[in-house]
């Protein structure tokens, strides 16, 4: 048996929880120890997700307008792209020099970082395993430490589903990211966040793309007025999109990968470059040696803690994916700093109103707190505020005057309880809204904060000025 | 629509009010100002007006039953169009949904209304997990860190947005049942605002051979009133005792000329006269202190307390001018204002703006004890029985003497003790020889 080693705070995974959690307790004077199983810091979300997503996402935007300026009265030959330069940058300018970043805040924190797997023995012990082949380790292969606290930020995986197995041409969202070339026919299976998203950059950057999607509606959980938008733009560009359609199955050769799904009854095949399945992430919590600890986990794999982030074992700890609430990077960032002030007895809480949740489509949206159909299921009175772009001069000037600010509030007292952006800079403008949905501002407070002119905030400041009742430039 | 009048803040402190009395029921019409129902709080009874006109749709409180500011008491069809919005006070903007034309109409606010009913901020009711509770995330963090549970603390910021200094301000015992407690394996201990110091839960070893019952709430009133005044004052007390045959021969000689009038002479009205003379002689017994300024406040007006006990709470219904008035004129007073009392029917008015406050407990034999002031003012005389007790007079000679027990508590701040003895000392003479009274009374 190995030694066993003594330490203060043990964080399990190197994401935005975790990295964050890493940094938080260093600073609230603990000694901190970071367990990652891949070789870099930053998680999905810098590796292989939110990321190099905006990465490939800002390129299909730069080559759509490269090719298509005349609006502005500028012509070009035809541009050129070559893809393998641009997955360089990403790599090497964006993801690179991000997860770089990471690993250079914990250093200046003082934070121990170990490469391995955690699996847990007790509600006081885990093992760290190096990663590799299973069948070279014994049983006391591996490193045991005894936490005083322990932070778990494992987060989580994509779904598959039958039929579809990630090999080869059928690709999870990390190989989307990853394609070596731009493919003519792509196939993207899922029409959530990470789906659309993807399907735009790649329609911008060139291919063919079909969207096949279980639901009624893509982005599903968007207000359809906002959706609406969305598909206006992939249909500009070219895109299918088939709602309320099943994937069947797929088989591949060294040419492409054939895809069957049935929509209305109707089986068709579409012969495809690569197919790429996102339809979903489940929460890494099966191989972290939970059952020998009390934590309790639900049947769909989420940790039960309470408003600190704190598990049925009292000195263990939830956060990001694996934890209650949206599986977003910055609600993980939140949570870790809860976690961490919780460890250093501060009377911290997850008592976040509202997430905003963006979608980098075209237009982008964004939305914080409840939408109108959420506010009134929640039993509030609540009335909506809409101004759209097209009347404001900053975004008729950017050529991008679809889409519209909505804010959502109560009749009474005015109160903001939910916001919605569809249009230029929507990930941005949320910013606004998700401070006036925390803070329980009002309509009111808003209308009488001076906005720039001319830019994309304006209509914020409008849809207030409706809900008063004396709007301006409409 | 429905307009739905709810209990309006009554004044400092208070959070709660017992329905008295309904002057209305259901079907009746109101007129704007009518009294819709008797609210008794922190001992007094008022009535509460109608700000709307209409008729009564439906009584959401019964008599006996506690309400808290912000609980709907009445609802009235005022016969508006419905807006779908029934608790909206009348002076808001009437508003259009997102309305894209500026067109907007607003209702004229309402005919000075007496009830402050638009102004109620009514703590959110925490029994409904939806309730909205508006405060900015570092104040949520600033209710943590002082162990108060925000949903039951009444907002004083604009829109009802919940303030740091209102969670400074709240004070979790005069807010009961407010909060429920969500999740509390164990319960967060109860702050006091004066200390800051937890309350201790008590738990003896003998839990099977007590019962418990909550506090009324007249009971937490005089329990607040009583250690605020300890609080805030030093209390000395002085005693003393004055021959009163004299007194007691003219009460004899007066009670039957006064019971022809209907009226009931005790000794109160004597010693009402007696203080209004030691308070002209010596200002200092008619005066508060104001803190915040630091000033002496003489008030030149003479308001007599008189501490009256009934069955449902004590209450201090004062004597107004009572300098102005004659000894009948005082009896009368005191026992129409105990009536008053017993009846549930004293006016808030009654009780406040006193100069100094007589406690009598010689009526049921009592002799000397330590009263406690009644804030603002600055002294208290208690009166204890008349006892036959061996005296010595002037000439040396034992004799049989009437000997009345006072005891004075005065706030020692403003008050020094040879001041207050020299007050009692005037006092005593007034008292011995009642001729004197009316030289000076």
């Amino acid at each position: 048996m190995a030694d066993v080693e003594k330490k203060e705070t043990v964080i399990i995974g190197a994401g935005p929880g975790g990295y964050v959690a890493a940094i938080r307790a260093s600073e609230l004077g603990q000694k901190v120890t970071l367990i990652e199983k891949s070789d870099t810091l930053g998680g999905v979300c810098l590796n292989v997700g939110c990321v190099p997503s905006k990465a490939l996402i800002a390129a299909g935007h730069r080559f759509r307008e490269a090719n298509d300026a005349s609006t502005y009265g500028i012509t070009t030959q035809p541009a050129t792209i070559d893809f393998k330069k641009t997955q360089e940058w990403k790599q090497k300018k964006v993801v690179d020099r991000m997860t770089n970043g990471v690993k250079m805040l914990l250093n200046k924190h003082k934070v121990e970082i170990i490469h391995g797997e955690a699996v847990l023995d007790s509600d006081t012990q885990l093992r760290v395993m190096p990663t590799g082949p299973q069948q070279f380790m014994s049983a006391d292969t591996g490193t045991t430490i005894q936490f005083e606290n322990l932070i778990i930020a494992s987060g989580s995986h994509p779904v598959e589903i039958p039929g579809f197995k990630f090999e080869g041409r059928v690709i999870d969202s990390t190989g989307g990211l990853n394609l070596p070339e731009i493919p003519k026919e792509f196939v993207v299976i899922g029409g959530g966040y990470v789906g659309t998203e993807l399907a735009g950059a790649y329609a911008n950057l060139g291919a063919h793309v079909t969207i096949i999607e279980g639901l009624d509606s893509i982005l599903n959980g968007f207000t359809k007025d906002m959706v609406a938008l969305v598909l206006k733009q992939l249909k500009k560009k070219g895109v299918d999109v088939h709602t309320s359609a099943k994937a069947i199955s797929s088989s591949q050769d060294d040419n492409g990968v054939t895809v069957t799904y049935e929509e209305d009854g109707k089986q068709t095949t579409i012969k495809a470059d690569y197919c790429m399945v996102t339809v979903g992430r489940r929460p890494n919590t099966d191989d972290l040696g939970l059952e020998y600890t009390k934590v309790k986990v639900n049947d769909h794999g989420i940790v039960e803690t309470d408003e600190q982030g704190r598990t049925a074992s009292p000195h263990i700890f939830a956060i990001g994916d694996i934890a209650s609430g949206p599986a977003l990077a910055h609600k993980a960032f939140f949570q870790g700093k809860v976690a961490a002030g919780a460890i250093a007895g501060k009377n911290t809480a997850n008592d976040y109103i509202g997430v905003p949740a963006v979608c980098f489509s075209d237009p982008e949206l964004a939305v914080v707190g409840l939408t109108e159909a959420q506010a009134k299921d929640q039993g509030l009175e609540v009335a909506t505020a809409k101004f759209p772009f097209a009347g404001n001069a900053r975004a008729v000037s950017l050529d991008q005057a679809d889409g519209f600010v909505r804010l959502i509030y109560t009749k009474d007292d005015q109160t903001i309880v939910g916001g919605e952006i569809a249009g230029p800079g929507a990930s941005d403008l949320v910013a606004e809204l998700s401070l006036a949905v925390n803070g329980r501002m009002n309509v009111e407070d808003i209308a009488l904060t001076i906005h720039p002119h001319p830019t994309l905030s304006e209509p914020v400041q409008e849809a207030a000025d409706i809900a008063l009742g004396y709007p301006t430039h409409i | 629509m429905a307009y739905k009048f709810k209990l309006p803040e009554m004044g400092e402190g208070i959070t709660e009010g017992e329905i008295a009395a309904w002057d209305v029921k259901v079907g009746d019409k109101v007129k704007e100002d009518d009294v819709l129902v008797e609210i008794q709080n922190d001992k007094s009874v008022q009535e509460m007006p109608s700000p709307v006109a209409g008729t009564i749709k439906s009584i959401d409180k019964k008599e006996g039953e506690t309400a808290e500011v912000g609980d709907v008491l009445v609802t009235i069809d005022d016969g508006s169009p419905d807006t779908g919005d029934d608790t909206a006070p009348k002076e808001a903007p009437a508003k259009e949904e997102a309305a894209p034309a500026p067109a907007k109409e607003e209702a004229p606010a309402p005919a000075a209304a007496p009830a402050p009913a638009a102004t109620v901020t009514a703590p959110p009711a925490a029994s409904n997990p939806n309730a909205i509770v508006k405060a900015m995330p570092s104040v949520r963090q600033y209710a943590r860190d002082k162990g108060v549970d925000i949903t039951a603390v009444p907002a004083t910021g604009n829109h009802g947005q919940v303030t740091k200094a209102d969670i400074d301000n709240f004070n979790p015992a005069a807010a009961p049942a407010a909060a429920p407690a969500e999740k509390a394996p164990e319960a967060a201990p109860v702050q006091t605002k004066a200390s800051g110091q937890a309350v201790k839960p008590w738990k003896s070893g003998e839990p099977d051979l007590e019962t418990r019952e909550p506090m009324s709430m007249m009971r937490k009133t005089i329990a607040k009133a009583m250690r605020t005044s300890k609080d805030i004052s030093p209390h000395v007390t002085s005693f003393d005792d004055v021959e009163v045959s004299a007194l007691m021969a003219n009460r004899k000689k007066y009670k039957q000329m006064a019971a022809d009038q209907d009226i009931h002479l005790t000794f109160l009205p004597y010693i009402v006269k007696a203080i209004v003379a030691v308070m002209k002689k010596y200002p200092e017994f008619n005066a508060s202190i104001d803190d915040s300024t630091q000033e002496i406040v003489y008030k030149h007006y003479y308001n007599v307390g008189i501490a009256t006990n009934t069955d449902h709470g004590l209450y201090v219904p004062n004597i107004k001018n009572a300098d102005s008035k004659g000894m009948f004129e005082i009896a009368k007073e005191i026992r129409e204002n105990s009536q008053a009392a017993y009846d549930n029917k004293l006016k808030a008015d009654t009780m406040q703006g006193g100069s100094i406050t007589i406690s009598n407990v010689g009526s049921i034999g009592g002799g000397w004890f330590t009263p406690v002031i009644n804030q603002p003012e600055v002294a208290i005389l208690g009166v204890g029985k008349i006892a036959k007790e061996p005296i010595v007079d002037e000439d040396g000679e034992i004799k049989v003497g009437n000997m009345m027990k006072l005891s004075l508590s005065y706030d020692h701040r403003l008050i020094d003790g040879a001041l207050a003895q020299n007050a009692l000392n005037y006092m005593n003479q007034l008292l011995h020889d009642p001729a004197m009274l009316l030289m000076e009374g």
